[in-house]
């Protein structure tokens, strides 16, 4: 008999609706197993009070009959997201004590919707890398951590190298993919910039979607890189996250860049799959990548993989320059979002909510301000932020703005351009999500940082595009570790992007 | 030291002052390698091509002219590390 | 309730006077950079309320305080109000305008960055025409106007050692209009400003209050040698919040650098803040570093496309713009062209002006307005704009109509003005109280100027001997004896009378 809390969150709700499953020992439930795994570091701030008293107004409106749509299902959400009341940290030293007074729009209109709150989900510091280690809580780790080298049996599989070994679950999204993974709640929300859902799902087996840039408000979450930033969801399921996604969606006024619901076309039964695969010496370079293919061939049939392959070496026309795809768009992405960055974060300058400095020196070098201002961020931010803003401000100054940013800009611009014809002759693109399967948190302190960029090498074109796209588990490496299968849709096709993944979830029956 | 270090360490310098951080030791090799590599974007054929600035290049949608927000100082001030008689308080700026 | 003249008297000395006022063979090239505040009931980006003097910190949202996730919404009207002031200053809107972030760290400027625009502004071009001192019009070029967001204010003397931040006006929406560097003094720097706020006025864009902050100027001040045709390196100096301190700022910076400049010094480009006690500028510490502002397309803000029809629709909802009002005063009541300028260049005192001539002949009260009061609202550098609580347009007509009736002569009706800006009651009584009530009857009159004659037998002798002079004198003498109070015509009547009479 599978657990309330390991059923899908569709079949949670009916369970709650029919009256079988009681909210509260559903929360409890879902607050006991976050206690259990403490040791995978997912959560920053555990919502305990806020959370069975949200779920004891659950049990009554159900009683009533008043049941909404999300009433009584156990939710995290990463710490990016504004929550009224709750401590909201960004994974930083810098709002360590930060509690907002408002929620993020997205949050409000899931708790409108009866959704419970169980806490906030540990992160990369603002939401910059791909590992889940520079929170200042430390780092998240893979619930799949004690299941690497082994198969279904428990019997050591060949290739034990991640045996034993604490692996990360990604980045920036980790701690969020983890309370999902791990079956402490059964859908969290994460934030996806250049690919900080889709990767961590990957790692951990997930769904993980973002959706077109704009179908979500961005009012209430910290920012990042603003016209990259979007909400998104983890779930066990691709039904499951839709779920809670589509009550996410829609146009807000506070947020400029959201747009209206529904702008979908009708969605044709019979999809065409363009596969998107890097050169062949990227794919000799990473193993994930080959056994990525191998699964594509199994699925597809290799024939039909063939016929339908986007690659640089294989498919050339003079209007789509896939080179792009692979070069330049990394960089384009790095730009852009460090630029974006550095000017977002510069409201965090200990005045008025953050952390602020109180050491003062003797020999006064800097203003008095300045020197608070100064030492604030220095201390507030760890160093990835830090040089991330150093780059952004780099790539916007007089000399390399118009050479270096305005340069990116038209990159991106190619790469829409790229997209769409491609979607003139497919309907969906798939792709691999990461180069390799979850590394272990030892190695992910040793990359450099470019190394952890190049994490991003197959999710950022996404991203820039800003078209919807999600991450769900397909096959597995040697270790037995998850390897990501990515479906990318034209923009505002969230509906064709859920017919497709549903369709391609059937027939692969990944089981964890 | 080269005189392209020097020119990075000015760099470095300046934009460190620009975005109010201060820079350690190691950040001079780091920012050099991100800056080469962002160089990069040099070479990509981008003639006769708009900047793009965000997705969404739809018409603004305008919001009306009322009152409808602030007024919430208790809140606005509730995380400050410092604030007197409603204001929020810093060491002296000197003009 | 109304206050008096006296309260609203400012204890500095008038004006100074005009031209000539730099050594020889040097001028000032002047550019002003104007920032008015848009009347709206919200702010620029968020809905927080405007109004001014509140207290600190209470019009204030999470958005203009940049707390986490907080995202701008443009106001519809501020965009409104800015495109009809584009009409006005006939400049060229922008169909397709972009915000910008300029990034920089101060700690009223919230966001760490102020949200403006720079490479698409809403306006570029435009001008505006300003009557100098010998009646000619002199057009002003205008380089651009754009959008931005205002800063909070720091208070540095209300906390020993600290500053204070209030961030009531973080986020009110400005309109920054930069001329073009044509002004070539500081009247014509003065009737610049006074001209814009005018029209900002009569198209209920900005109310131009100075004092309380809607409007203020940044002056650009540079200097060359009379027939130079390269610019001088400029100086900018900052805030100033009334037209008296514009002229002194920049008359004293034009000094300060022909003073370096003569002594072989060179001018370093500065920013400088005026100081109002002393009457000089100084250079700005904060300033001294060279700012890479690093502005880039605001991502959080789509394009901001205007719309023909919308244009439109502004044109024909255009209010009278000063010029065409003094146009219409000009035509509608016959008057003079350097009246109707004076008169029609504010529309309190167009207003003012139409109260009067409903009631007395329009060339009266022209006259009165401009060579009177006018004359009395300069010396004490009072604008008219407060009139109606010094002086409200209907005691004016009653005071004019007394003298129409010649219940008082005109000399009196000056006496009468004075003592009436000073305190609120009624003409009648002051006339009754100040015995100012002008002698006409004949009965009164004829003994006392019998009086006169026979008092002074000599002149009397010498101008029926012929001397006609001397009747000016006895006029004189008249005047003096009623005390300025006889009426004129029949004093002259009564004195030709008795002095042809022989008896």
């Amino acid at each position: 008999m599978t657990h309330p809390c390991d059923l899908s969150l569709v079949e949670m709700s009916e369970r709650l609706a029919c009256g079988d499953l009681c909210p509260v020992a559903l929360t409890e439930e879902a607050l006991r197993r976050a206690e259990e795994n403490k040791h995978l570091n997912a959560f920053v701030t555990l919502n305990k009070e806020g959370a069975l008293e949200q779920a004891e107004q659950s049990r009554k409106l159900i009683k009533e009959g008043k049941m909404r749509a999300l009433e009584g299902i156990p939710l995290a959400y990463k710490d990016m997201f504004c929550t009224k009341g709750l401590r909201t940290t960004a994974g930083s030293r810098m709002l360590e004590n930060f509690v907002p007074p408002y929620s993020a729009h997205v949050v409000k209109l899931l708790e409108g919707e009866g959704a419970i709150c169980i806490g906030k989900c540990n992160q990369d510091e603002f939401a910059m890398g791909s590992a889940s280690i520079t929170g200042f809580g430390g780092a998240v780790v893979n619930p799949l951590s004690d299941q690497a080298g082994k198969d279904q049996t428990g019997k050591d599989q060949a290739g034990k190298d991640k045996a034993g070994k604490q692996l990360s679950a990604g980045g920036s999204s980790g701690g969020s993919a983890a309370a999902v993974a791990a079956g402490i709640v059964p859908a969290a929300l994460g934030t996806d910039t250049g690919g900080s859902v889709r990767q961590p799902a990957a790692f951990t087996g997930c769904v993980g979607v973002k959706p077109t840039y704009g179908r979500c408000s961005r009012f209430g979450i910290v920012a990042y890189a603003s016209s990259l930033d979007q909400a998104g969801v983890f779930a066990r399921s691709v039904q499951d996250a839709f779920a809670v996604l589509h009550h996410m969606m829609g146009y807000d006024e506070r947020d400029m860049t959201s747009v209206d619901s529904y702008r979908g076309e009708k969605v044709n039964p019979d999809m065409n799959f363009g596969i998107l695969l890097p050169s062949l010496d990227v794919v000799e370079k990473y193993p994930a990548i080959s056994e990525w293919l191998k699964g594509m061939e199994m699925l597809l049939g290799k024939k039909s993989v063939e016929k339908n392959m986007i690659a640089g070496e294989r498919y050339k026309t003079k209007d789509v320059n896939l080179q792009n795809l692979e070069s330049g768009a990394l960089e384009a992405y790095y730009i852009i979002a460090t630029a974006e960055a550095s000017s977002n974060l510069a409201r965090y300058d200990g005045v008025r909510y953050t952390h602020r400095s109180t050491h003062r020196s003797t020999a006064l070098k800097e203003n008095n301000i300045d020197e608070l201002i100064s030492g604030s961020r220095s201390e507030g931010f760890g160093s990835e932020v830090r040089r991330r803003i150093l780059m952004g401000t780099h790539v916007l100054s007089s000399g390399y703005y118009d050479a270096i940013y305005v340069q990116a800009q038209k990159m991106r611009r190619i790469l829409k351009g790229i997209f769409e014809k491609m979607f003139e002759t497919y309907d969906i693109i798939l792709s691999p999500v990461t180069p390799t399967t979850a590394f272990t948190l030892e190695e992910a302190k040793n990359f450099s940082p470019q190394a952890m960029y190049l994490q991003d090498f197959f999710t950022v074109q996404a991203s820039l595009a800003g078209l919807p796209c999600l991450s769900m588990p397909f096959v597995k490496d040697a270790n037995g570790l998850p390897i990501g299968l990515q479906l990318i849709a034209p923009a505002f096709q969230e509906e064709r992007l859920l017919a497709a993944a549903s369709h391609v979830e059937k027939i692969i029956g990944y089981k964890p | 030291m080269s005189e392209d270090e020097i020119s990075q360490k000015e760099q470095l310098a300046r934009l460190a002052r620009l975005a109010r951080l201060r820079v350690g030791t190691g950040d001079s090799a780091d920012f050099a390698a991100m800056a080469a590599w962002f160089e990069k974007i040099k070479t990509i054929d981008t003639q006769g091509i708009e900047p793009m600035t965000n997705p969404r290049e739809e018409n603004a949608r305008l919001r009306e002219d009322r009152v409808d927000d602030g007024d919430v100082r208790d809140a606005l001030l509730a995380n400050a590390p410092e604030t007197q008689h409603g204001f929020f308080v810093v060491p002296k700026v000197i003009e | 309730m109304t206050s008096s003249l006296s309260s609203s008297l400012s204890s500095s000395s008038p004006s100074s006077p005009a031209a000539s006022m730099l050594p020889d063979g040097w001028e000032m090239v002047v550019g002003l950079e104007v920032h008015a505040q848009i009347t709206s009931s919200s702010k620029l980006f968020s809905g927080a309320a405007t109004a001014f003097d509140a207290e600190p910190n209470r019009q204030v949202s999470f958005i203009d305080a940049a707390m986490p996730g907080m995202l701008p919404s443009l106001n519809k009207r501020c965009v409104e109000k800015a495109l009809l002031t584009a009409i006005a200053l006939e400049g060229e809107v922008n169909r397709h305008s972009v915000f910008e972030r300029k990034n920089y760290f101060y700690p009223d400027l919230p966001q760490g960055y102020q949200i403006s625009q720079l490479k698409h502004p809403l306006m570029q071009g435009g001008e505006i025409a300003i009557a100098l001192e010998d009646g000619s019009t002199k057009k002003i070029a205008i380089e651009r106007m754009h959008m931005e967001q205002d800063a909070g204010k720091s208070l540095h003397d209300m906390i020993l050692g600290k500053t204070a931040i209030d961030l009531n006006r973080s986020g009110v929406a400005l309109m920054e209009i930069v001329s073009k560097p044509e002004l070539a003094s500081p009247q014509e720097a003065s009737a610049y400003v006074a001209k814009l706020r005018s029209i900002l006025r009569a198209i209920d864009t900005c109310d131009g209050n100075m004092q309380e902050g809607s409007l203020r100027v940044d002056a650009n001040v540079s200097v060359r040698k009379k027939d130079d045709p390269k610019l001088g390196t400029r100086c900018e100096i900052k805030n100033l919040n009334s037209l008296r301190f514009l002229r002194q700022a920049v008359l004293f910076e034009a000094k300060r650098q022909i003073t370096l400049l003569e002594q072989r010094e060179p001018v370093l480009q500065q920013t400088r803040l005026f100081d109002t006690a002393t009457g000089t500028t100084r250079n700005m510490r904060s300033k001294e570093e060279a700012h890479d502002y690093r502005y880039f397309p605001d991502p959080d803000i789509p394009p901001l496309v205007i719309e023909e029809e919308q244009l439109e629709g502004l044109r024909a909802a255009l209010p009278e713009l000063p010029d065409a009002r003094c146009a219409r005063l000009q035509r509608d009541y016959g008057i003079s062209a350097s009246e109707s300028s004076l008169l029609g260049e504010n529309a309190t005192s167009a207003a003012y002006f139409s109260t009067l001539a409903a009631s007395v002949p329009a060339k009266t009260a022209a006259n009165w307005m401009t060579s009177e009061l006018f004359a009395r609202l300069k010396t004490h550098e009072v604008e008219i704009d407060t009139i109606a609580s010094i002086l409200p347009a209907e005691r004016a007509v009653k005071m004019l109509l007394l003298v129409e009736k010649g219940t008082i002569s005109a000399r009196a009706a000056k006496t009468l003005l004075d003592r009436m800006l000073e305190n609120d009651k009624e003409p009648a009584a002051l006339v009754e109280e100040m015995g100012l009530q002008q002698m006409g009857d004949e009965k009164t009159l004829l003994p006392l100027l019998q009086a006169l004659l026979d008092e002074n037998p000599k002149q009397r002798d010498a101008y029926r001997g012929g001397k006609q002079a001397v009747f000016g004198w006895f006029v004189g003498q008249a005047m003096q004896r009623t005390r300025g109070r006889g009426d004129p015509k029949v004093v002259n009547a009564l004195l030709q009378r008795l002095l042809d009479n022989e008896g």
